[in-house]
């Protein structure tokens, strides 16, 4: 059975936690334009807090309300909420965007999520089963298939369980790295960098540099990599030594809580774990 | 002369400019006469007024990420076929009328994407044959599963593209903060995909949160996002977003939404198409049945 995602302390909640390493993470991204989309509460988050910290000069359009670098304080569940459009300097029109993305330059880096991952970092939001008879009709590919050709992204999942971190996923809708190697490269731009790391509410991992094998790098809080092992349902590669993500500082959480989330949104958001 | 005179002596009066405003039902007469519907997420009176008419066996192009509006038109049984690019309520789940209409096929469903839905609206808005995208599509199944993507030789390289036809529309529902009686319409902090949508219908239904007198539209004319000479219909629907958020309006109707769950998910879905649907005589009897006081809690923090 599932259960709610826990770091062991009441300091942060896991929310949080994700949404502070997200932010550090961000730091390579200063100076470009990147984005996020529907059900994107944690990157909101994130990205706010990377421009307070580490990545003043970032860029970044805020999905269905359009807005570019929104300063909300009350967190918004959705990018669509006209609430994700507080204090933006400006616009970008749906159209845009998807020129942006078919460009292929321009777009530095998203977040995207998914129904399933395989140890490649390709994603479906299509289905689970034959397309046929599907057992789950996913909710439909979005704009993760051109965000996931065309660029570098992150991608972020609610839960960590071996159903949703799999061996090979029912449909690939966004490529991560295909079937690994450089079959990525023989289809997309070498400038789409593809997926560079995988938040969950268990653990961060990136891919191996030369077969493109999703490969552990920090477990969270509450946390071990035997844990994490149990509830994925793909090999990891696990680096000797792999160690802790870093719990929030005093000013991350605190930036975090009072000029980003101060609804605390975060505090009691449902992640869950098996 | 012979103008100044009549002019002053009270003969005819100069030609009056003419409302495009009609009313809910109307709207929804002319939805259910429809085949293929353009659907901003936000036009929730005007589904429920098509719903009401008798609308069936329609195509439903949404918006790039939509949720109830099209979930209860497939929930009442009007749809026949949907682009799908996102449908569903992130944070609270999965749209369940389309979950298992998709899984019981009872509607098709065209396996798009944002781009795909994006680019063929444009196409239709401005005449194009079809729009060739790059060969992205090939590393996904969408190509596999989606029979009108087709591929083609772009014929100044050589290289192989992917085109995406014209979506057209017959209908195209549209909600607006503010909009006149000629159609000038104010949609606030969304991100426009109801231009292209517009301009790719035949026929245009603006409902309106007010309507406003055109001087009104003059004042904030940089913030009109439609304007009037594409919009066919103006219709007044107070809270005709509901229980959707609505910019500057109200927040997000979380009770109600679940409420819509519930009935889902205890097979009880034809009891909430009765008592917010089909038994409401029009908008005021909705918003009646929903509860005023619940309805004005939510006009705070939006």
């Amino acid at each position: 059975m599932a259960k709610p995602a826990d770091t062991g302390t009441d300091r942060y909640s896991m929310a949080e936690l994700m949404a502070v390493e997200m932010s550090r993470n961000l730091a390579v991204d200063d100076g470009t334009l990147g984005g996020v989309g529907g059900g994107a509460t944690i990157p909101m988050a994130a990205v706010r807090l990377a421009i307070l910290t580490v990545a003043p000069n970032l860029w970044w359009f805020c999905g269905g309300s359009a807005a570019i670098n929104p300063v909300f304080t009350e967190l918004p569940l959705t990018a669509h909420d006209p609430r994700a459009s507080v204090g933006a300097e400006a616009r970008a029109p749906m159209q845009r965007t998807v020129d942006m993305g078919m460009r292929g330059s321009l777009w530095g880096w998203g977040f995207n999520g998914g129904m399933q991952v395989d140890k490649y970092g390709n994603c479906n939001m299509i289905g689970i089963g034959p397309y046929e008879k599907l057992k789950v009709r996913g909710p439909g590919t979005v704009g993760t298939l051109w965000s996931a050709s065309m660029s570098k992204y992150y991608l972020y999942f609610w839960h960590h369980n071996p159903k949703i971190i799999v061996d090979k996923v029912d449909f690939i809708s966004s490529p991560g790295f295909l079937d690994g190697g450089d079959s990525r490269s023989r289809v997309c731009l070498p400038s789409a960098k593809g997926p560079a790391l995988v938040y969950t509410p268990m653990c961060v991992m990136d891919f191996e540099e030369v077969t493109h094998r999703l490969r552990l790098r920090s477990v969270n809080p509450g946390y071990t990599v035997d844990d994490v092992v149990k509830n994925t349902g793909c090999e990891l590669v696990i680096p000797p030594g792999v160690g802790h993500t870093a719990e929030p500082t005093d000013l991350e959480y605190r930036l975090l809580i009072t000029q980003i989330d101060s609804r605390r949104v975060l505090r009691n958001y449902r992640l869950s774990i098996g | 002369m012979a103008s100044s005179d009549s002019a002053t002596q009270g003969g005819d009066l100069p030609p009056q400019r003419k409302s495009k405003e009609i009313s809910l039902r109307q709207a929804g007469e002319r939805i259910a006469a429809a085949k293929t519907v353009h659907a901003m997420n936000s036009a929730m009176a005007l589904v429920r007024a098509g719903i009401r008419a008798g609308a069936k066996n329609l195509t439903v192009i949404p918006q790039v990420t939509s949720n109830l509006s099209v979930d209860l038109l497939i929930a009442a049984g009007c749809v026949e076929k949907l682009y799908i690019s996102y449908i569903g309520f992130e944070t609270y789940g999965f749209a369940p009328a389309f979950r298992r209409a998709a899984e019981e096929k009872s509607i098709s469903v065209v396996e798009s994407d944002e781009a795909f839905i994006v680019l063929g609206t444009r196409a239709a808005a401005s005449g194009m044959p079809y729009v060739p995208i790059r060969r992205i599509y090939e590393a996904t199944d969408l190509p596999r599963l989606n029979p009108l993507l087709k591929k083609v030789l772009d014929p100044f390289t050589g290289e192989e593209t992917y085109a995406i036809p014209p979506l057209p529309g017959d209908v195209c529902l549209i909600h607006a903060q503010e909009c006149d009686e000629f159609g000038n319409a104010q949609i606030w902090s969304g991100n426009q995909q109801e231009i292209d949508k517009a301009m790719a219908s035949k026929f245009v239904i603006v409902s309106t949160e007010r309507i406003v007198s055109v001087d009104r539209t003059r004042e904030n004319v940089d913030k009109v996002t439609i304007p009037g000479y594409l919009v066919h219909a103006v219709v007044h629907a107070p809270f005709g977003a509901h229980p959707l958020v609505w910019a500057r309006h109200y927040e997000s109707d979380t009770a109600h939404l679940k409420a819509y769950f519930d009935a889902h998910a205890q097979g009880k879905v034809a009891d909430y198409l009765e008592k917010f649907v089909y038994g409401c005589k029009d908008e005021a009897d909705y918003i009646e049945r929903v509860g005023v006081r619940q309805v004005m809690s939510l006009m705070r923090n939006v």
